[in-house]
């Protein structure tokens, strides 16, 4: 990205792509951007998670920013198909709103190539203000997150594709 | 010489009593005060109380991960990093709110455990008229309202990804004896309590003894998959009736309609424009057209 390149205004969807190409081939794993109540944070090798303006804490009902946020980010993709024995996906149990972390400002759950065991945190999938904490169910290492940061998932979708450890 | 260390305190025959009690104020809401005035079988019977603690909610889920039975209850004077869904956080002085989770262990599909949302926003309503005269409604899907100022709100969390619900907390945070000064200010044209509607304090106590009541009573029947009565109960209680026009924020993008319903599983059930039917399986109203 040039600098002085403003992110905002018409052109926010060029210059989205313009920023993840620069991301993509540099050494950053991680870039956050905030300037004028906007706010993009990217994540190299994972979905990215977009955001108008900082999310303000309100105890009530304001629009939804990040249900809308991840909009126009890197679209889920679609699961591969033939995976090996020792790969395990991870299914959403409810219908609802995926999110890698537990809020707007949070560190994501996990990413790409972590290491996770079983029992431990992956995702929320929100439906009706009931945050489902989703777990591993197994220990293993993350290969894939296959759904982006806000978007809706239904009953049965993969979310995770996990490697399990080979057996000694 | 050094002196043993005092004796384990004895928990009060009814519930577990951690910390000193007794905030300064008007009324203290402890768990011997629930629980005189408290008719339930088994919700609330447990209590762990802190004047103070994070959030209640996540004390409650480390409670249930622990193997804490169905029905206790996490109660606190103060949160100081109480919250909403999202991270959004709830302002919860002490001595002026309701904060408290509740451990439920239904043993049903994970796809139906939103309902139980409903259920403790009916039981919040119910709570509100009965033990305070306040005629709350509910925005859909569980945020408690009167006219257009939020006076309580609710956050569900399950933890696992069991095709059955293993554990599941309901938080409340209720708004009982805040004056307009104890909200922040960015909220207060939003946010109001029991004390703003009535002009009166109200016994936090009693509110929460018919709280608890009203969500056990309708647990049983959600647990035996009858989920309808609670459902046309909560339309009995919509802030916004058939016919109310809205926008809402769904899974796929914002739709503009007016309201039918809520079916079975709780999603809402609109009417657009041009007269088709419009079904919002999960979401966030952004706008009503308020009387």
């Amino acid at each position: 990205m040039k600098p002085g390149a403003g992110v905002g205004g018409g052109r926010l969807d060029d210059e989205i792509k313009e920023l993840m190409e620069y991301i993509e081939n540099s050494s950053f794993v991680e870039f956050e951007l905030e300037r004028d109540g906007f706010k993009i944070k990217l994540v190299k090798g994972s979905a990215a998670a977009l955001m108008p303006a900082p999310a303000i804490a309100l105890p009530v009902a304001v629009p939804p920013a990040a249900a809308a946020g991840a909009q126009g980010a890197q679209a889920p993709r679609a699961a591969t198909p033939a995976d090996a024995p020792d790969v395990h996906v991870v299914k959403s149990p409810i219908v609802g709103t995926f999110y890698r972390a537990s809020g707007p400002g949070a560190k994501v759950f996990v990413e790409s190539g972590d290491q996770v065991k079983k029992g431990q945190v992956l995702c929320i999938v929100e439906a009706m203000k009931l945050m489902n904490e989703i777990e591993s169910d197994c220990d293993g290492q993350v290969l894939e997150i296959l759904v982006a940061n806000g978007q809706p998932v239904e009953y049965g979708e993969p979310l995770f594709k996990i490697r399990k450890p080979l057996a000694a | 010489m050094k002196r043993p260390a005092p004796p384990p305190r004895d928990p009060p025959a009814a519930g577990v009593l951690f910390g000193p009690p007794q905030p300064s104020g008007d009324e203290a809401l402890t768990p011997a005060a629930l629980q005189r005035r408290l008719r339930t079988a088994v919700f609330g019977h447990r209590v762990f109380y802190y004047p103070s603690i994070g959030s209640t909610n996540d004390r409650a889920l480390e409670l249930a991960a622990a193997g804490e039975p169905e029905g206790s209850l996490v109660l606190a004077e103060e949160q100081t990093l109480g919250r909403g869904r999202r991270d959004r956080s709830w302002s919860s002085p002490p001595c002026s709110g309701i904060y408290a989770t509740l451990i439920l262990r239904p043993s049903v599909p994970a796809p139906r455990a939103p309902l139980f949302t409903f259920m403790a926003a009916v039981a919040v309503t119910e709570a509100l008229e009965e033990a305070a005269a306040v005629p709350a409604r509910i925005k859909w899907p569980n945020d408690v309202m009167v006219g257009t100022r939020k006076i309580a709100g609710i956050l569900g969390e399950v933890r696992g990804s069991d095709p059955e619900i293993r554990e599941l907390v309901v938080g409340f945070g209720i708004n009982v004896n805040h004056g307009p000064e104890d909200f922040p200010a960015d909220l207060r044209g939003r946010a109001t309590s029991v004390r703003v509607e009535t002009g009166v304090p109200a016994e936090r106590a009693s509110i929460l003894a018919r709280l608890l009541e009203g969500l056990e009573r309708r647990y049983g029947r959600l647990l035996r998959g009858e989920a309808s009565d609670l459902l046309r109960e909560w339309e009995g209680l919509s802030a916004l009736p058939p016919g109310e026009r809205v926008v809402v924020q769904g899974p796929g993008g914002r739709v503009e309609g007016s309201v039918v319903g809520v079916d079975d599983e709780g999603a809402l059930l609109l009417r657009d424009g041009d007269g088709r039917a419009v079904r919002v399986p999960f979401g966030e109203i952004v706008r009503c057209f308020w009387p």
